[in-house]
């Protein structure tokens, strides 16, 4: 392949970059091609990213890890890496090990080991380097890498977005945005441009694009800029001379006014510094000219040659004027929807929960039927509902006395409404009651996975001084089982088949129980190690991510609590409780010292 | 950041203090006292009693090279002798290579008898790490020709030093270590001319290193600890410190070189790769002492960021007399938005407008957000009263550079 993209390059971008991969879809629409990025790999956050294909806002797919994007998107065969210049090089090696066909890596300050490294690697590989310290690279009319090309108006300007008939290739990033609109104006513009970076040795070398330019058919001519520093002019010298490149080829080297500094001067490109004086842009640009290369008096000269150069082709018939395509309006102003919605839809004839319409689930008249969906998004078997639905029931009230109902009763005694009752006593669910259940799950599901013993795993929480969540409980205990427990386990037992992380769990109670009888897998332990066993599988992939952080357990506490909450409120109204006091000899007043 | 070089001194005691353990055998004897503006040379003698003990050797350690032939070494009998040689040279001024310095460092080192001379240098190549090695050191790389052996090592290899014949074995442990310090320390480039091999040891009569600063955060308890310096005759500046240190501290880049405080077109032009191309079109068309400073930023810094570095150049055109151009410069970014950052620009403008009556300013600049950036750059020159003219990308990139020097009333050469 000569050129190094077509319109149906896709590309995974490593790191969150927004406006850079808005800037990459903003292309497409003004090349009239499809999304170019498959997704972001963010190692942080998997939650979608929010962008704009042309004036329709949409959700770019987010993965955590290459390994997934390279997994769900096997045809994104091109990476552009925007991790740091600490970490870039880890993500590079990463890519080219997972067989991507370009990386373009944009970071700056890349040690100049690492990327030696990188090209050794490549070279093994195949793979094709851009950068680091560059901006990436465009092939008109089909892909951007990144910020590439710059502003929709400069892009337009510079005609990236269809194709022209000339090669870039260049060290500087921000050069190839003036060199692009330098060359579309005096010429039919590019076909492909790549800035290969400032850095000494940068990933890819400029006679290696000029190379393909020369073997790609649509290019006709070649533009090229370097800058004082480093000797591979010699090499593209030697391919003018040896007559492997034949395509007309304009260079220039800049970097002439070094001679004239009174003191070393550092450019602010890291490879542009002499270490002889074969190194020097003047030695440099004459070498070239010498070759046959076409090298102007000055850089102000270029446009001039550009422009001859492209008559003398047209002239010759070898190219000729492209036609210039109509370009899709994109929107000027696009606004992010602030809230966004995706279980549920009332904006047709008739209401939906996920796609199916609330009739027939009113028509199948199952509570924990529509909780799924309207929870995780799924549809559940159901035996997996008719535990979800005993659950319910198991926690729907326990008593008078525990922390929730007792708020809520001393608040419906004080004549407030029910609802205000309802979440007085809803706001007690937390750690020490009724919210446990998520962090019991996670306790236990992060001891099994860490492939610890069941000793091991409460010896480890004996020594950080911890209470294993979802063990003991203050009144029931081996000798005095709590019911609840045993008739949801036995019902798990006998529909689920294997149950790996309640079993771990009851192997752990076997072990705190030795120590006090009380240590029992309460409730809220139980609920929590048999949803993992049963629930979590039954869950699509983006529900099941953030299975322990979204507290869907703890919420099947408050849901089913929320029922026996109410009793107690209407309880209180129905016997017009009066308001309640708490009885002055049941508070230690003070400091409780005595006197 | 990019490759910079280091003192003599500063090689010499990375390779002391990181030499490898495997390559015990071959670690050379490294012995020296180091002498900079402040060292009193009368109590040196106690910290390094050997300086009293027999013939030392005494050289300029200014990083540049061919100290020999230049004067800038001394073989002395007695310490006394080369203190009075040495305070005949510290801190008086020098030209090198058409660079004005003053020197302050030396190295100073035991005199060491030997019989043969070796060469050895590391540098790095595309794709392979290159060793170097012939037996008539002491003279220029370029002079030795025929005689010399080159290695190339491939990257993720140990040397394959067979080609070496007849070396002895403490001194093939040397280049060993030697070369694994040059890889594990991001040396790009290290040479030792010569190096001397008696008896007793081996000895790094000469040594030159490069260090690859952007490697500089897994250096840090290396020569991330030591001061890099700049090169001879570029003693920094305190608005070039300014600047150096507001760039180490952002995640973009600000450059600034001061060249001639006198001269009469200071630039501040964005992109590394269109700075070049500025300070080529000025100096290709004056005389290059008109130009005050090289200049450079570029990855979008911010409003903050450009204020500071926008003052600190104010502050330098204030101080000048003559009538000058300030050239604001640059491309057609591809992401640095033009209106953030000029809103600095302009923000130093006001800052400093009372004072710069003799400023005229001329702007190039395309990119995200350009028309508003220069707009508004524009009207805040109106309104302050400085001259200033904008142009976006419908200007040549360079052309602006023939408006300012029309406008100093400079002619160009050609």
């Amino acid at each position: 392949m000569s050129l190094l993209f077509s319109p149906t390059t896709l590309a995974i971008v490593y790191g969150r970059k927004m406006v850079s991969v808005q800037r990459m879809l903003d292309f497409d629409v003004l090349a009239g091609r499809k999304p170019s990025v498959a997704c972001i790999v963010d190692p942080v956050s998997s939650a979608p990213q929010k962008t704009f294909f042309g004036a329709k806002e949409f959700l770019l797919p987010v993965v955590r890890t290459l390994k997934e994007a390279r997994e769900r998107f096997p045809q994104a065969d091109v990476l552009i890496n925007f991790a740091s210049q600490r970490s870039a090089g880890a993500v590079v090696l990463e890519g080219i090990a997972r067989e991507v066909r370009v990386i373009a890596t944009i970071a700056e300050g890349v040690p100049e080991s690492d990327t030696r490294q990188w090209i050794v690697e490549a070279q093994r590989s195949g793979t094709t380097l851009i950068g680091p310290a560059t901006v990436g690279a465009v092939t008109a009319g089909a892909f951007r890498v990144g910020d590439t090309g710059g502003s929709t108006e400069h892009l337009i300007a510079s005609k990236l977005h269809r194709a022209g008939c000339v090669g870039y290739v260049g060290k500087s990033g921000g050069m190839s945005n003036e060199l692009y609109r330098m060359i579309a104006e005096h010429s039919s513009g590019i076909a492909e441009g790549v800035a290969i970076g400032g850095d000494r040795n940068p990933g890819s070398t400029l006679l290696s694009h000029i190379l393909r330019y020369q073997e790609e058919p649509s290019i006709a001519m070649i533009v090229m800029t370097s800058e004082i520093g480093g000797r591979e002019e010699e090499d593209i010298a030697k391919a003018l001379k040896e007559k492997r490149i034949t395509k007309p080829l304009i260079a220039w080297v800049a970097g002439t006014s070094a001679e004239h500094f009174p003191k070393d001067v550092q450019f602010g490109h890291a490879g542009a510094w002499a270490a002889s004086s074969a190194e020097t842009a003047q030695a440099k640009n004459q070498l070239l000219k010498k070759a046959g290369a076409l090298v102007p008096q000055r850089f102000e000269g270029l446009p001039e040659i550009i422009a001859k150069t492209y008559e003398a082709l047209k002239a010759s018939g070898r190219v000729q004027d492209p036609m210039e395509p109509i370009l899709p309006e994109l929107p000027s102003d696009r606004r992010s929807a602030h809230v966004q919605c995706t279980i549920s839809d009332d904006r047709g004839a008739e209401a939906t929960y996920g796609s199916t319409p609330i009739s027939q689930f009113i028509h199948d008249g199952s509570l924990v039927k529509t909780l799924a969906r309207l929870w995780w998004k799924t549809d559940l078997t159901q035996e997996a509902l008719t535990y979800l639905e005993m659950i319910l029931v198991a926690v729907a009230d326990h008593g008078p006395a525990v922390a929730g109902a007792h708020n809520a009763i001393v608040a419906a005694s004080a004549d407030k409404d029910t609802v205000s009752a309802l979440c007085s006593g809803l706001l007690t669910i937390g750690p020490r009651f009724g919210g446990a259940v998520d962090a019991a799950a996670r306790a236990f599901f992060d001891a099994h996975a860490r492939g610890l013993s069941p000793q091991e795993f409460v010896d480890a929480m004996k020594e950080q001084g911890e209470r294993i969540p979802g063990i003991g409980h203050k009144i029931r205990s081996v000798h005095n089982p709590d019911t609840r427990v045993s008739t949801l386990l036995a019902f798990a037992q006998d529909h689920f088949g294997d149950l790996p992380l309640t079993t771990y769990a009851l192997q752990v109670e076997r072990i705190t129980t030795t120590k006090k009888p009380n240590l029992i897998l309460n409730v809220d332990g139980l609920i929590g190690v048999s949803l993992v066993d049963i629930l979590l599988p039954q869950l699509p992939k983006d529900v099941a991510d953030g299975f322990f952080e979204a507290g869907y357990l703890n919420g099947l506490f408050a849901l089913g609590r929320s029922v026996g909450i109410l009793g107690h409120i209407f309880d209180q109204k129905r016997l017009k409780s009066p308001l309640y006091r708490h009885p002055q000899e049941d508070i230690l007043y003070g400091e409780g010292t005595l006197d | 950041m990019a490759q910079k070089p280091i003192r003599e001194t500063q090689a010499k005691a990375l390779i002391r203090d990181q030499w490898p353990q495997e390559y015990a055998a071959g670690k050379p004897a490294i012995r020296f006292a180091e002498i900079d503006g402040s060292t009193d040379l009368l109590a040196l003698p106690h910290n390094h009693p050997w300086l009293t003990e027999g013939k030392v050797v005494a050289k300029v350690d200014e990083l540049f090279g061919k100290r020999g032939k230049l004067g800038y070494v001394q073989v002395a009998e007695t310490w006394e002798e080369t203190k009075i040689w040495m305070e005949g040279l510290r801190k008086t001024t020098a030209t090198v290579a058409g660079r004005c310095g003053v020197l302050e460092h030396f190295i100073v080192e035991p005199f060491v008898e030997h019989e043969e001379e070796l060469y050895l240098a590391f540098t790095c190549e595309r794709t392979e790490d290159v060793i170097l090695f012939s037996r008539k050191g002491g003279m220029d790389v370029e002079e030795q020709g025929a005689s010399i052996v080159r290695i190339p090592v491939p990257l993720g290899t140990e040397p394959e030093l067979s080609q070496l014949q007849g070396l002895d074995t403490k001194l093939t442990a040397t280049i060993r270590g030697l070369f694994s310090l040059f890889r594990s320390l991001d040396l790009p480039s290290v040479e030792f001319n010569p190096i001397a091999v008696n008896a007793r040891g081996v000895y790094l009569l000469d040594c030159v290193a490069r260090v690859d600063t952007c490697a500089a955060f897994r250096q840090r308890s290396t020569w991330g600890l030591l001061s890099i310096p700049e090169g001879f005759g570029s003693t920094r500046t305190p608005e070039e410190l300014f600047i150096s240190d507001l760039d180490a501290k952002s995640g973009s880049s600000l450059k600034f070189v001061l060249l001639h405080p006198q001269g009469r077109i200071w630039t501040m032009v964005a992109g590394g790769g269109a700075s070049i191309i500025y300070a080529d079109a000025i100096t290709a068309q004056v005389d290059p002492k008109e130009l005050a400073n090289y200049g450079e930023w570029s990855g979008n810094p911010s409003t903050d960021e450009m204020e500071a570095y926008t003052g600190k150049i104010l502050s330098l055109i204030e101080k000048n007399d003559r009538e000058q151009a300030l050239i604001i410069g640059g491309g057609i970014a591809n992401f640095t938005d033009v209106a953030r950052t000029f809103a600095g620009v302009i923000a130093a403008l006001e800052d400093h407008a009372p004072k710069l009556k003799n400023l005229k300013i001329f702007v190039r600049r395309a990119g995200p957000n350009d028309r508003r950036g220069l707009k508004a750059l524009q009207e805040a020159c109106n309104r302050l009263r400085i001259s200033c003219v904008t142009h976006g990308a419908e200007l040549p990139m360079t052309a602006v550079v023939s408006e300012a020097l029309s406008a100093l009333h400079l002619t160009p050469d050609s």
